[in-house]
């Protein structure tokens, strides 16, 4: 079999390093290349360098700039945006970007009410004023509707419906094509394999000299194999989920090792209707009994960021006033005791994700459970069971854990998501079924008023009756873990777009 | 033997009935809504109904079950609930990618396990058979994914002579799709720089599969052929002057390999089913691959598609190890 190796070595040679072709070493392939579907990262990544949004965040930032859209204008009600469309525009197949195209994209969203439309539900509808400007109208204002538009890729109207099937909107024909007008396009995409990209030369973002002409986008789900790769100059890029794998390649020559900040979150839901969590002590107790620290500096090894009170770092209104969430064992067991809580008599559910590395987080919190006396078992479930695990009240766990991934840093995103009781059940993130009329009220208000102080005072209020009773433990905050070549200029996350490889602002020295 | 093979065709029919049943109800029992995976997550009620109804998701599991086979029955596998293909378009593209490292897998498996187990059987105590013992020891013990590992790491890693996973090189683009195996499609197009890139691609996952594959098939055949070396009938071939290599391949050999054929017949069910993990490790993009993510979203006509090719290739193999028996061995008849 050794023999059969150098064999077959020998009969072939690695390719030459093309300095302006990038190789890049993902974990999980897209499941299509739909760009309603840029809700999930996996698909979000791709879809970022093959569409263009009205609207984009700068790269590495939270600024937005103008993107198919030369500029905008809001209605004084905050309730209408009318955007001019760049006259450069153009899709891949040389058509120019229009506003029937915007239209089109928007009332397919409507349509099919999946993925991004979870992030645009206040868009009410879209209207053609002329082939270059076009309204979206909005149920009410929205502050967060800009960054929410970052997520909407505008695709080729014509080219969807001549590939409709079966009146499916095109979702069919999208899974494996490109209808977009992003800066690099669809050369091939293979199935559970890889994906390549190259340069669109009528971008309408233009080319400069420092760009990368085309990349492939292979997925190795094994991080060690992706490791390997990258050392021996096999590939340019790798995401990394370890922090031990980041720290082996800490020093190794060659190699750049990056944590980026990101505005991804962990939190921790209790659920607030389950008989013994229906106490906010016990759940406020619950959250005191977990070993923050431990997490962030042994299973973490510093890689997350120890967030401050309900929002990340960097998202809109979070304030370095917030307290940090702390373990306090002696006031958790004053809590149960106020309670009046037999804690012989609990046993509580807790749903993770073992397959994807949570098992330490249920772990952490098993432990400090079991130092109240109130044991923890697991439920150790994929993300879409638990999803729907958690569509229904009588199916839910005790406790659960969920990431969440905005797209943006508008705390509407995190906030309204997590504790409006109009978002637990069917789908949604409330998992802790948290329903309280005060608390609704409040997100209501921010998330429909446009002046940012009196906004961020709202949320105030909100972090503050959120402590209070507690539906969420908020765990850390994610920091973005990959390894490159040292020659690779440019590679910046985009907070607003979490996981992915944003390609145009790449380069490589030559 | 004609009407046996129509016999065993005709008993196939009453197996995958059995198998699909199986299959059907064991998926609808996994955790999960199959209506939510495919109208999406945020789904509103409404739409979730829409689309059980489409989907025939709101009828008693008996009734679907029924227009289930009676899609299939006209070869509809049926549309994949994620990706909105047709499934069965699907699975020409992934079971061909796993036929072939199934196929690579046994040509290493049968090609080194039987010429090592004979070699180890005629040397008996020898070096070579106490080094065949103590390698079969090891390659039945070690856990598959660990093995993987090893083989990337040294001859990817180390080495760098073997590509770390895939089934392509980056730059090299699949050739013109006719059989789906990389390798047979690029002698059919005449494409030798992609035949060299696929089989040097296949090395690893089929070496990492075939390890263990060696080890049983050259146990097997070391003991089959100790005792047909014991046999009478090998002492009357000695006693008549015939070269020993010619006692062993010629009348021992044949005797040894029924047992043999059994076991690489069982080898290859348990890799139709047991690629899953390797496909995973070196990103193969197979059968194995096309059943974990159908699994991990619910996509019900994905398992139900894979499960029923699996099944049918698994028959087939069964039918094939059943005949070459005949043929090994001229004692059985089959009526």
């Amino acid at each position: 079999m050794i023999a059969a190796a150098l064999v077959a070595a020998s009969l072939g040679c690695a390719p030459a390093v093309d300095r302006l072709h990038l190789v890049l070493l993902t974990e999980g392939i897209p499941p299509t290349l739909d760009p309603v579907a840029a809700l999930d990262s996996r698909v979000d990544n791709p879809i970022i360098n093959l569409y263009s949004a009205l609207v984009q965040y700068e790269p590495g930032s939270t600024e937005l700039r103008p993107d198919l859209a030369e500029s905008f204008k809001v209605t004084d009600d905050g309730r209408r945006y009318v955007f001019t469309l760049r006259d450069a525009a153009r899709f891949h197949d040389g058509t120019p970007v229009l506003a029937e195209d915007v239209k089109y994209t928007i009332d397919r969203m409507l349509t099919l009410k999946i993925g991004v439309w979870a992030y645009l539900t206040p868009v009410s509808g879209a209207e053609v004023l002329d082939p270059w400007h076009v309204a979206v109208d909005l149920y009410a204002p929205f502050p967060g509707f800009l960054g929410a538009m970052t997520r909407l890729y505008i695709a080729n109207a014509d080219l969807i419906r001549a590939n409709e099937f079966e009146g499916d909107l095109g979702q069919r024909w999208l899974q494996t094509h490109d209808a977009g007008a992003g800066p690099y396009r669809l050369v091939s995409f293979q199935p559970q394999q890889q994906f390549t990209v190259e340069r669109f030369p009528a971008y309408h973002g233009g080319w400069g000299e420092r760009h990368i002409d085309s990349a492939v986008f292979r997925v190795i789900r094994e991080e060690a194999a992706r490791r390997i790769a990258l050392v021996n100059g096999d590939a340019d890029w790798i995401y990394l989920s370890s922090a031990d794998t980041l720290e082996a390649l800490v020093g190794e020559p060659g190699i750049v090792v990056n944590r980026d900040p990101t505005l991804n979150q962990l939190y921790i839901a209790f659920n607030s209707q389950s008989r013994h969590l229906a106490d906010a002590r016990v759940r406020r107790a619950l959250a005191l009994s977990y070993d923050y620290e431990g997490h962030l500096e042994h299973l973490m090894r510093g890689n997350a960021e120890w967030p401050r009170g309900v929002l990340p770092a960097r998202a809109e209104c979070a304030s370095l006033d917030s307290p940090r969430p702390r373990t306090d064992l002696d006031e958790a067991r004053r809590l149960i005791a106020e309670a009046g809580i037999d804690t012989d008599q609990v046993e509580l559910t807790m749903a993770f994700e073992g397959t994807t590395g949570e098992t330490p987080i249920f772990e952490i919190m098993r432990a400090g459970a079991a130092q109240l006396g109130i044991r923890v078992t697991a439920v150790d479930i994929e993300w879409d069971a638990k999803v729907e695990n958690y569509s229904r009240l009588e199916t839910s766990t005790d406790i659960g854990t969920i990431w969440l991934f905005a797209p943006g840093p508008e705390a509407h995103h995190f906030l309204y998501s997590l504790a409006h009781s109009g978002q637990a059940g069917n789908g949604g993130n409330n998992f802790a079924w948290y329903q309280d009329p005060e608390m609704d009220a409040l997100l209501e208000a921010a998330a429909e008023e446009l002046d940012a102080e009196i906004r961020c005072a709202l949320y105030r209020q909100v972090e503050a009756l959120w402590l209070e009773d507690m539906p969420f433990a908020v765990s850390v905050t994610m920091v973005g873990l990959s390894a490159q070549r040292d020659d690779l200029h440019g590679y910046a996350v985009s907070l607003g777009h979490p996981l992915t490889q944003n390609l145009y602002p790449m380069w490589r020295e030559q | 033997m004609r009407r046996y093979v129509v016999r065993r065709l005709l008993l196939m029919v009453p197996v995958l009935i059995g198998v699909s049943l199986l299959a059907f109800f064991l998926s609808n029992m996994l955790p999960g809504d199959p209506a939510r995976a495919a109208a999406g997550r945020l789904a509103t009620p409404d739409q979730l109904e829409a689309v059980r109804q489409r989907l025939g998701l709101d009828r008693p599991l008996p009734v679907q079950y029924a227009l289930y086979m009676g899609r299939l029955s006209r070869g509809d596998l049926g549309t994949s609930l994620t990706s909105k293909q047709d499934v069965a378009r699907e699975l020409l593209i992934f079971f061909p990618a796993t036929l072939e490292l199934l196929l690579a897998t046994m040509v290493i498996t049968v090609g080194v396990g039987i010429p090592f187990g004979v070699r180890a059987a005629t040397r008996r105590g020898g070096w070579f058979d106490h080094g065949f013992l103590g390698f079969s020891y090891f390659g039945v013990g070690m856990p598959v994914f660990f093995l993987a590992l090893l083989l990337q790491l040294v001859f990817a890693g180390w080495l760098r002579v073997l590509p770390i996973a895939g089934r392509l090189g980056l730059e090299t683009l699949p050739p013109p799709g006719l059989t789906g195996m990389y390798t047979v499609d690029a002698i059919l197009a005449g494409q030798w720089s992609t035949f060299v890139d696929a089989v040097r691609h296949l090395v690893l996952p089929a070496t990492t599969l075939a390890i263990a594959g060696v080890s049983e098939v050259g146990r097997i055949t070391r003991s089959s052929m100790l005792l047909a070396l014991s046999q009478d009938y090998v002492r009357t071939a000695r006693a008549k002057g015939l070269p020993e290599r010619s006692v062993w391949l010629h009348h021992a050999l044949p005797n040894a390999l029924l047992l043999t054929t059994t076991v690489i017949g069982l080898q290859v069910a348990f890799l139709l089913g047991g690629t899953v993990l390797i496909e995973n490790l070196f990103s193969w993009g197979g059968l194995g691959t096309y059943a974990w993510t159908g699994i991990f979203r619910l996509d019900i006509p994905v398992i139900m598609g894979v499960t029923l090719i699996s099944t049918i290739a698994y028959l087939f193999v069964n039918l094939g190890v059943d005949l070459l028996y005949a043929r090994l061995d001229p004692r059985i008849e089959y009526e």
